[in-house]
């Protein structure tokens, strides 16, 4: 299981549209955060959510659960 | 002791060192076109050998100013900014516009006046111009694009803890990494909600 909390403000607004987008991936509302989880390997490819490397390399900063396998300019990957 | 949270409202000045008094000068009076507001010249003080000095100001709006410190005789520091690179550029002023059309002001300015800019870069709540005054002090021009609200500050002070339980309080600090705190911070944030 993998996951990944995130602000609700409008920059990382792109990894939540991503993440409702994606069937792997569930997404659900806890105030401030919202929650994105699966129950496999937590895949988000940079270039999909439009976000430019200055906030994509930000966007752990909700915490998260798992092991970051890879996190590049291309890929955020936590198992 | 009063337990009155005093206030401050904003910069008046920052100051920096320089021993390119002239180029200085040009720069930011005449390249930025920022307002001359004040120069100090005085005699060394008598302690630590403290050199004839002057400190001037230039207007940089809103009641902030830059202002540098000439010490007449010294020797320069060879890197005054110090090393290049994400450490040169984490001690640096950044400016505030307030809307686009101020910020391409800059940015054209800033070609027009051969000055070296960066891309524009569109950071979490601003978006920002970079560039070097002649001593090598960064310098930014930022656009708000996000008012911070109270989740900001919420967020920002677990991740605040986190850093400090990962980096300094925790086990073996130093063998921590941001993957680490990101971890530490998630369990916080799972705790909350």
């Amino acid at each position: 299981m993998a996951v990944l909390y995130v602000l609700k403000v409008d920059e990382f607004k792109p990894l939540l549209d991503y993440a409702e987008a994606a069937e792997d991936l569930s997404i659900s509302n806890h105030g401030a955060y919202q929650k994105i989880k699966t129950d496999g390997v937590l895949i988000i490819p940079r270039v999909a959510t439009g976000l430019d490397p200055a906030i994509w390399f930000g966007a752990l900063v909700g915490g998260f659960e798992g092991a970051i396998e890879e996190f590049s300019e291309d890929t955020l990957r936590i198992v | 002791m009063s337990d009155h949270q005093p206030v401050l409202h904003g910069v008046h000045h920052t100051a920096f060192p320089t021993w390119k008094p002239k180029e200085t000068v040009e720069f930011y009076r005449d390249t930025l076109g920022l307002p001359v507001l004040h120069a100090i010249t005085a005699k060394g003080w008598g302690r630590d050998e403290h050199p004839d000095f002057l400190h001037f100001f230039f207007d940089a709006g809103n009641g902030a100013a830059i202002a540098f410190f000439y010490y007449i005789g010294t020797e320069p520091l060879e890197e005054p900014a110090g090393p290049r690179g994400y450490l040169g550029m984490a001690r640096h002023t950044s400016w505030r516009v307030e809307t686009e059309a101020e910020l391409k002001e800059w940015r054209e300015r800033l070609v027009a006046k051969g000055v070296t800019i960066s891309e524009e870069i569109q950071h979490e709540v601003i978006k920002s111009l970079y560039f070097r005054d002649p001593n090598g002090y960064p310098l930014e021009i930022s656009l708000t694009t996000r008012e911070l609200g109270e989740a900001d500050a919420m967020d920002a002070s677990l991740t605040l803890d986190a850093m400090i339980e990962t980096f300094v309080d925790g086990d073996a600090p130093e063998t921590k990494t941001i993957e680490d705190m990101w971890r530490l911070k998630g369990e916080k944030v799972r705790e909350l909600i």
